[in-house]
């Protein structure tokens, strides 16, 4: 699509099987392309009267003539884009579009609704209550799932209801996470509304193996529209989004050892203890060069900092969950900083 | 803010009651006839299935040798008790009976096949109402019913007489569950457990109808699938006390004949004619939340906050967990509370 003066203005619908999201964005291709989110709404997908869902995020914008972009993987959805002249894209189309933009080494960890389809067997549901620094039993958090796959819009009202659902996010990250992994997007459901950022990063650390990543956190729940945007336009160039996606830092997998961490100031030695997590200050976009020897290669590891800072984990992976109890989870939640 | 609009029950509507026959039937009513719970629709054949019985095992011979020790022809009529095959030996006789009335239908390797007798069946209408259609496998009955619907069910469709066996918020314990429940519908309990759902089957109980299951006891039954009881979940998963408006009005249906139906989660209890009774309405899947809706808080293992009334809806707000969530003020019995208007559900009749 040509954009008329490199400007243009579009509404972009993303329906989930839990939620719907309607962004207006506003597209500038003067000197770079930015991306700017305007404004946004949220609703629940209006499952077995999608219109319904649809018409009301379109009316919220109904004051500007906005051409709308459609996209999902209900059925029905691309009968409602033709029957009110949207513009429609595939979500297979939108999926292969976001992940040719971001390349093979990011992973984009979309926990959706969808999700809830992933894990069915309980020995796996099990495990969520190891990572868990309120008591209850297996049953109870099988259940929480299982009424969660039933009203998959349903939002965790307590702590212990959103460490369940954080945990099930680690379950599905750990199943996805690949070793050419080097730069991870969280985005979608309780990882985009979590209150606490140093609980995603520590989400990743147990679900990490010998990785080392630079994690982000889509905030707005965007990704999946950018990749309906993208396909839409045809674009594969660098572009600028605003609000930017947060860069939360740099997670390492890291034996006991001494490490060197250069940003900058000629570098400083650290030690790592066993069955550590070590949480460092690193400003915010700032170069770091870590260097440490994983058998006998010198692995040397160019990362950024983050809003979170950087990570060093020397805990044995995967994390032995029998032996995993409360005061384990909280001393773990005091290492990455989160505050009770 | 939007949410799902839900019929969990309807006190009375015309219903159109599909009685289906266990076999084919010669039918014994007609369209347009007026007929009461206790008139009998209808009269099939229901098949008892087959008996094996082994012949050279029991005379002491091989197979190929029992054609000659049979004294009944296959197709022929035998009655329980009949020798089937003799054999006289130096020591007397040893004799082959029928364990059953029935047809002698094969022999194979020794083996005979005793098809049993079909058993007549007299199918009872189960409501009050007008015959409107025959087909060659059920009659559909116009009549007036209470309904009640639930969030999961698992097992075949079958009927019986309501009978409370637990309080919305106690546990259906087997002890619970003796010789008198045969053939009824229990009612009641905020779960019901494997054990409860075991002993159940081996007394030949009809269905259940609780406020809950565990996700564990579910799967274990096979979530397509029948295990000799029908099972009606009310509420969702896990200890979760049926809501004051579905017990009230189960309460008032007790000792009623039902139909349980897990596919279309329902329990229906027809009712004598009233004459006010209108078909269901069509209602819409989901609406935008409003002052004065009815609400439940879907989820909810508390009684006491599972129904009540939107009173104000509010904007986004911060939930304990730090959530930022769009909230309703909703009235319950005793207090007023702010919820997250996702996890509510509009109730409608």
């Amino acid at each position: 699509m040509v954009l008329k003066n490199n400007r243009a203005e579009f509404l972009i619908i993303d329906a989930g099987s839990a939620w719907t999201k309607g962004f207006l964005v506003n597209i500038n291709r003067s000197f770079e392309t930015i991306i700017k989110i305007e404004d946004k709404i949220s609703l629940p997908t209006s499952i077995g009267q999608l219109d319904l869902t649809i018409n009301l995020i379109t009316n919220k914008f109904k004051l500007k003539e906005i051409p709308v972009i459609l996209s999902g993987k209900l059925d029905g959805l691309a009968l409602l884009a033709r029957d009110n002249k949207y513009f429609w894209i595939e979500s297979e189309e939108a999926e292969l579009s976001k992940n040719r933009f971001f390349g093979s080494q990011t992973l984009i960890f979309d926990a959706g609704a969808h999700l809830y389809n992933e894990v069915s067997k309980l020995s796996d549901i099990d495990r969520i209550n190891s990572f868990l620094t309120e008591a209850t039993s297996h049953i109870e958090t099988e259940n929480y799932i299982a009424n969660k796959k039933i009203y998959p819009h349903l939002l965790p009202e307590n702590n212990l209801q959103l460490q369940i659902e954080e945990g099930f996010s680690r379950l599905v990250l750990q199943k996805k996470l690949k070793q050419n992994t080097g730069a991870l997007i969280l985005t979608g459901g309780v990882l985009s509304n979590h209150p606490k950022m140093t609980s995603l990063i520590l989400l990743v650390l147990d679900a990490l193996n010998e990785e080392i990543l630079q994690v982000y956190l889509d905030k707005e729940q965007f990704i999946p529209s950018l990749g309906v945007l993208l396909s839409f336009l045809k674009l594969n160039t660098t572009l600028k989004l605003q609000p930017e996606i947060i860069n939360l830092g740099a997670a390492v997998q890291i034996g006991a050892r001494e490490v060197i961490l250069d940003s900058g100031d000629g570098g400083q030695k650290i030690t790592i203890k066993e069955e550590d997590i070590v949480r460092l200050p690193a400003k915010e976009g700032a170069f770091l060069k870590l260097e440490f020897k994983r058998g006998n290669k010198k692995i040397v590891a160019s990362l950024l900092g983050g809003s979170a800072g950087l990570f060093l984990d020397s805990r044995k992976k995967p994390i032995n969950t029998g032996e995993v109890d409360t005061a384990q989870n909280l001393k773990w939640r005091a290492a990455v900083g989160e505050e009770r | 803010m939007i949410c799902r609009v839900v019929r969990r029950s309807t006190k009375r509507r015309k219903i159109l009651l599909e009685r289906k026959f266990p076999a084919k039937a010669k039918v014994t009513v007609g369209i347009g006839e007026h007929i009461m719970a206790e008139t009998v629709i209808g009269q099939a054949q229901v098949s008892s299935g087959q008996r094996l019985v082994k012949i050279a095992q029991i005379l002491g011979v091989r197979g190929s040798d029992v054609p000659k020790y049979l004294l009944k022809k296959e197709g022929e009529r035998i009655y329980k008790g009949e020798i089937l095959a003799s054999r006289k030996t130096l020591f007397g006789t040893k004799a082959c009976v029928s364990p059953n009335d029935g047809v002698f239908e094969s022999i194979e390797g020794g083996i005979a096949m005793i098809k049993l007798l079909p058993v007549p069946v007299k199918v009872a209408a189960g409501a009050k109402g007008k015959v409107v259609q025959i087909k060659e496998t059920a009659v559909i009955i116009e009549g007036e019913a209470a309904q009640v619907f639930g969030t999961l069910g698992i097992g075949f469709d079958r009927e019986g007489a309501i009978k409370i066996v637990a309080k919305p918020d106690e546990f259906i314990l087997p002890n619970l569950v003796d010789h008198t429940a045969r053939d009824k519908i229990l009612v009641g309990g905020a779960c019901v457990g494997r054990t409860t759902i075991e002993k159940a089957v081996t007394l030949g109980v009809s269905g259940i109808v609780a406020g809950g299951i565990s996700y564990r006891d579910y799967l274990s039954l096979g979530e397509n699938s029948d295990i000799g009881v029908t099972i009606l979940i009310l509420e969702g998963f896990g200890i979760m006390p049926i809501s004051s408006d579905l017990w009230e009005m189960l309460q008032k249906l007790e000792n009623n004949y039902a139909f349980l139906s897990a596919r279309e989660r329902s329990l229906t209890v027809p009712l004598s004619f009233s004459n006010h009774a209108q078909m269901q309405k069509e209602i819409p899947a989901w609406k935008e939340l409003a002052v004065g809706d009815k609400v439940k808080v879907i989820g909810s293992f508390i009684t006491s906050k599972s129904i009540g009334k939107v009173v104000e809806i509010g904007k986004e707000a911060k939930l304990e967990n730090g959530i930022i969530v769009q909230k309703a003020t909703v009235k319950f019995n005793q207090k007023i509370e702010d919820l997250p208007s996702a996890n509510l559900e509009i109730l409608t009749e």
